[in-house]
């Protein structure tokens, strides 16, 4: 159950301490993380922080080494069948089979999911101009990810799952993505997993974000907290510093001399409680966006493991 | 590593650098197994014999580690790895690079073979002649793989007719008469050297084109046979299960390859004997006996490539695709194990139909006639049509345990474990086939004083077998990988067919002890059960990391 109390259903991903090793690489540990239901949950990281990795434990295709995973309140490793009908998944490499036309996809993946809706598949097809006689192999980067996309909401899913679907994109096809992201939660109840290091994207249309960092989930709150509990402040300070003043609760520092500005993780109201830099004047407080937050919060942890 | 011809030599090292010391080391134990033996047995002709089997198997080991490609994602197939066209390296060093070490590699190994253990053994064998033909084998193979890199199943059947005519070349100084044997030797020599420089000119100038984004007139060609085979018929209705869906997606990657490589082994050999060789009664009778071997051999090789997930793929990892459609394991299993009963049936279908009214109707049959006449003198007019119809099934069940006898190991996706277990089954049957040799030649006293012994080996891996299966099958429904009906059905069929092979057995040899109840242990152990149990336990371990 979230803490916030917002979802009272139960959640549709939940996942309790889970860790997992690739040989002597730690690529998860005890993550833990819940996914209510009728959200769209931005997963960011940097390339190779673990995020394809979970999202695997999440459509089973990886075994829990240790630790809880459940989807829909079921096992996706023991039971396949029941978890992965409900899912609808695109990847950032779109394998689908080269061989196969267009036609032949819908047709052949419209025998393995009973609620297929074939209008809303050819609505998709006509929308996404894809011609239905053309072989996959034939088809561009970015008709292949519609295609990919195509088969994977065409069923209505109850949980889309999108890893990475925008990388190597261009705009035109990451705006197809974000509306298939916006159409599928327009149907009640439908939950989205989606995880990106395009942080605007995320931005524009996540209800709640977790960042991931080598592994570990560093963050993870409501998109609206998150903007609520960190400001970016700007100080103009009359003698030029070589180091950034020592503050409570700064993630990070940038700017050089006279100016000085400052992620942080609290309002101006807590950092008027503590102490305000001698000799400086703030000149700006705005909300951070997504992209600096994620920064900050992975350069601290950065930083703070290369100084300890 | 100032040297761009360096950089590519440690590529082709670095990259496969364990297939080379799988060959060094393998080569190494066979020779040091091959002189001991040579100890023990110092008058075995058949030892000779064997000598060459290490090096004949190690000749596809080396061609396959100087494959020199790379996949194209994008286009399905590989070809010379398009990375290294942005590299500032002229394209003669990038095309002569990985074919010069190939050739030295192939003549290395050759010479050191032939001068290290078949000399050794007392095998009179050729130095020259041989390496040249390996040597050139080389370089017309890395052409064949990079100027058809479009062409997968054209790229192979070239590859199979060009090594195929260079063995039959090779073949030629022994069968004509010694006092021009130099002569022919060297005008062959000769002309396979300059096919080579040919060949590694046509690599050129292809490798070049590609470089410069060429290649247009196979594109061309590309284009032609895709617009032949959108004229033929394609499935058009839905599918009414998953079953269905994947039973099609099964058949339509993987499933013809038996059928087609048996009809056209078919049409060569027939235009080769009908050319070349003649139709005289023994030649008929050789034809008759490779013709019914084929399948076999064929579904052998064949069923190497239909063990994994992907026919056509190099990766033994099930694809995301197929791995997050909701179905049950087993459902990927009875997909493949359908197809390959389909592709054995209409394999030996086509044999029959094709086959056997050309070796009736123009051959000369005395030979075979000779050995019916022998067959119809033992059995009684209903048991010979028995034995042959139940001989027929016999074959075909042979067939397809050829195709999926290897599923338990390559669905369970990992490369190392699929290599280590084709390696230990090879050695295996090479182990037993030298065994077999030896005690042949030791005497038919020797290979008598064996055969009481079979009937127990056989019931020792019977027992084995068995316990394989109960512990494989239990495994795979306790964990609902299989359905309660999957099994049922599958033991059904194994119940049947091992039934038919029961009563060929008993057709057979109704009277000698020792052979019917071998022939009863054989029957029992031909159809897979334990290794089908073991595949839907490792294809779970595949799709559930």
């Amino acid at each position: 159950m979230d803490s916030t109390g917002l979802f009272e259903t139960e959640p549709v991903i939940e996942i309790r301490e889970l860790s997992r090793r690739f040989g002597a690489k730690v690529a998860l540990e005890r993550v833990s993380l819940t996914v209510p239901c009728g959200t769209v949950f931005g997963l960011v990281g940097a390339n190779g922080a673990g995020k394809t990795t979970l999202i695997k434990h999440v459509l089973g295709l990886l075994q829990a080494a240790s630790g809880v995973v459940r989807v829909f309140g079921r096992d996706p490793v023991q039971d396949p069948v029941g978890v992965l009908a409900r899912i609808g998944y695109l990847s950032e490499e779109t394998d689908l089979p080269g061989w196969m036309r267009v036609d032949e996809l819908l047709r052949y993946t419209r025998a393995f999911y009973p609620r297929w809706d074939d209008a809303y598949a050819e609505e998709l097809r006509q929308a996404f101009d894809l011609d239905p006689a053309a072989k996959i192999k034939n088809l561009s980067k970015g008709q292949r990810a519609r295609a990919g996309l195509l088969v994977a909401l065409a069923h209505r899913p109850e949980l889309l799952v999108l890893d990475e679907p925008s990388s190597g994109l261009d705009p035109i096809v990451r705006r197809d993505i974000v509306a298939a992201i916006i159409r599928t939660i327009a149907d009640e109840g439908r939950t989205v997993l989606f995880s990106s290091h395009l942080l605007e994207e995320v931005e524009r249309v996540s209800d709640r974000v977790a960042m991931i960092d080598h592994g570990r989930i560093v963050l993870s709150a409501e998109l609206d907290d998150l903007k609520e509990t960190h400001r970016r402040l700007t100080w103009h300070f009359e003698k030029a510093l070589t180091q950034p003043p020592r503050l409570p609760g700064v993630l990070t520092w940038e700017g050089s001399g006279h100016e000085w500005s400052a992620l942080c993780r609290v309002g101006l109201g807590e950092l008027h409680a503590t102490s305000i830099p001698e000799g400086g004047c703030l000149v700006e407080e705005r909300v951070p966006s997504l992209d600096e937050i994620f920064v900050a919060q992975v350069g601290s942890k950065a930083s703070n493991s290369m100084e300890n | 590593m100032h040297s761009p011809a360096l950089a590519l030599t440690w590529e082709i090292w670095g990259a496969n650098r364990r297939g080379f010391l799988v060959l060094v080391g393998g080569l190494a134990a066979a020779g040091v197994a091959l002189h001991v033996l040579a100890r023990m047995f110092p008058a075995s002709e058949g030892l000779k014999d064997l000598g060459f089997l290490p090096l004949v198997l190690s000749m596809p080991l080396l061609m396959a580690l100087f494959n020199f490609t790379e996949r194209r994602r994008r286009q399905g197939f590989a070809g010379f790895p398009a990375r290294l066209f942005a590299l500032p390296a002229r394209t003669r060093l990038l095309v002569t690079c990985p074919m010069a070490w190939g050739v030295v590699c192939i003549v290395a190994v050759y010479l050191a073979w032939a001068l290290l253990v078949l000399r050794p053994l007392g095998v009179e064998v050729l130095l020259l002649w041989p390496a040249t033909l390996l040597a050139a084998g080389m370089v017309f193979y890395q052409t064949i793989v990079w100027c058809l890199s479009g062409f997968r199943l054209s790229r192979l059947i070239v590859l199979a007719l060009v090594l195929c005519s260079l063995v039959a070349v090779g073949c030629v100084p022994s069968v004509v008469e010694t006092e021009y044997r130099r002569a022919v030797e060297w005008y062959l020599t000769t002309a396979v050297v300059l096919l080579a420089l040919v060949a590694y000119g046509a690599a050129l100038i292809a490798v070049q084109l590609q470089r410069r984004g060429g290649g247009r007139g196979w594109q061309g060609a590309g284009e032609v046979i895709e617009h032949v085979m959108d004229l033929l018929p394609r499935r058009r209705r839905p599918f009414t299960s998953p079953d269905q869906a994947l039973f099609w997606a099964e058949w339509r990657r993987s499933g013809w390859v038996l059928p087609g490589g048996v009809l056209l082994t078919v049409f060569l050999i027939m235009a080769a004997v009908t050319g070349f060789a003649g139709r005289d009664p023994e030649t008929t009778a050789r034809t008759a006996a490779w013709l019914v071997l084929l399948p076999f051999v064929l579904a052998a090789v064949v069923g190497k490539g239909f063990a994994k997930p992907d026919f056509w793929s190099l990766e033994l990892a099930l694809p995301p695709f197929w791995a997050t459609l909701p179905i049950r394991s087993a459902a990927f299993l009875a997909a493949k194990l359908k197809t390959a009963a389909l592709s054995t049936a209409i394999a030996w279908a086509l044999l029959l139909v094709v086959a056997l009214p050309w070796l009736l109707l123009a051959c000369d049959t005395r030979d075979l006639r000779g050995l019916w006449h022998t067959f119809t003198a033992i059995y009684a007019p209903v048991a010979q049509w028995t034995i042959l119809s139940l001989l027929l099934l016999a074959a075909m069940l042979l067939t397809w345990h050829l195709m999926i006898v290897s599923l338990w190991s390559g669905l369970y996706g990992r490369t190392w474990f699929f290599v280590c277990t084709a390696g230990v089954g090879s050695v295996g049957v090479i182990v037993l086939l030298g065994w077999c040799v030896l005690m042949v030649e030791d005497g038919t006293a020797s290979l008598v004083d064996w055969l009481p012994w079979a009937p127990w080996l056989l019931a020792g891996a019977f027992v084995l077998k068995s316990w394989g299966a109960l512990w494989a099958w239990r495994q795979a429904y306790g964990r609902g990988l299989v359905s309660g009906a999957f099994v049922g059905v599958y033991l059904s069929a194994w119940l049947g067919a091992t039934g038919c092979l029961l009563a060929l057995a008993f057709c057979l040899s109704p009277r000698i002890d020792w052979l019917r109840q071998t022939l009863i242990l054989v029957a029992l152990l031909l159809c897979p059960l334990a290794r089908l149990g073991l595949a839907a336990v490792n294809l779970r371990q595949n799709r559930h990391r």
